[in-house]
């Protein structure tokens, strides 16, 4: 098989996978014409052309992006690229959904840094965190102390037993 | 607190979306926002398609939306010319196929699509 195309290289299966979910869909047009009976063949050419549609803005966004520079693409290279497309009617529900997003995305920040959810008191948290660093500090001293003691040893050691095997010396 | 499975709220789920969005090869790192907008860009855009598909149904006396009344509200909207490979192959509105009543014979849409 010779197909040259990106997509004609995968299996056909994982292709048809590859769409927005049927149910979701289906619950749509339920909602949207609820009187009226839909083929089964439009539904499924309904979600090929959803597919196509989020190529088809996800391109035009793709290049915004390189033109500006920039590597990720973000909110306004959407908006752009709905303007860009003649979608100018979705700019003002997609600025909606992007300022709830940022808003989500703050409150997320908001929560790991308030510790809230760890049902620990701030000052009892504080506390455990000097009786770490004061055991560490002890710690620290006790090592030091050793490691005096051993160097000073070494040195007794050193001094009389020049053939003496130098690490163990008892 | 916010449901965990559904922070935005969105009908499409962005997941998959991204993931359409990155079968393009072409198509690198995209903000988190990005494929929530998409998502509801994509709802308002089935919501158009399938209403002007629905307009054509009505317009013929069909009871059932046909994929043909799909491909006819495509050609007749210049914006959608990014589908019409997709709807190639699909036969377009013919005449006779389900009753007519009054004889409109000069259903611009049909002319539209025979042009």
């Amino acid at each position: 098989m010779e197909m040259p195309s990106a997509s004609g290289a995968s299996s056909n299966s994982e292709e048809d996978d590859l769409t927005i979910p049927r149910a979701a869909m289906n619950k749509m047009l339920k909602e949207l014409l609820p009187n009226v009976r839909i083929a089964n063949e439009s539904r499924e050419l309904v979600l090929m052309c959803c597919t196509e549609f989020i190529h088809h803005i996800a391109t035009q966004a793709n290049s915004v992006c390189n033109s500006n520079q920039k590597k990720t693409i973000n909110a306004e290279h959407i908006l752009t690229a709905l303007d860009d497309l003649g979608f100018s009617e979705y700019r003002e529900d997609a600025q909606r959904v992007f300022a709830d997003c940022k808003e989500v995305a703050a409150k997320r920040r908001k929560q790991s840094t308030r510790l809230e959810h760890l049902g620990v008191p701030e000052e009892e948290l504080l506390r455990q965190q000097q009786e770490l660093f004061a055991r560490a500090r002890q710690e620290q001293a006790e090592q030091a102390q050793q490691d005096w003691v051993h160097m000073q040893q070494a040195a007794v050691a050193a001094l009389p037993a020049v053939n003496d095997s130098d690490d163990d010396d008892y | 607190m916010v449901n965990k499975r559904k922070k935005y709220n969105a009908r499409f789920a962005p997941a998959r979306i991204k993931k359409i969005m990155q079968k393009d090869e072409e198509i690198g790192k995209v903000a988190a926002a990005v494929p929530v907008i998409i998502s509801r860009a994509l709802e308002l855009f089935v919501q158009s398609l399938v209403r002007k598909a629905e307009a054509v149904t009505r317009s013929r006396n069909a009871r059932t939306l046909t994929p043909a009344h799909l491909k006819a509200s495509i050609l007749a909207d210049p914006r959608l010319r990014f589908l019409r490979e997709t709807v190639a192959n699909i036969p377009d509105v013919t005449q006779e196929e389900e009753g007519e009543s009054s004889g409109s014979t000069h259903n611009p849409l049909q002319a539209a699509v025979a042009a």
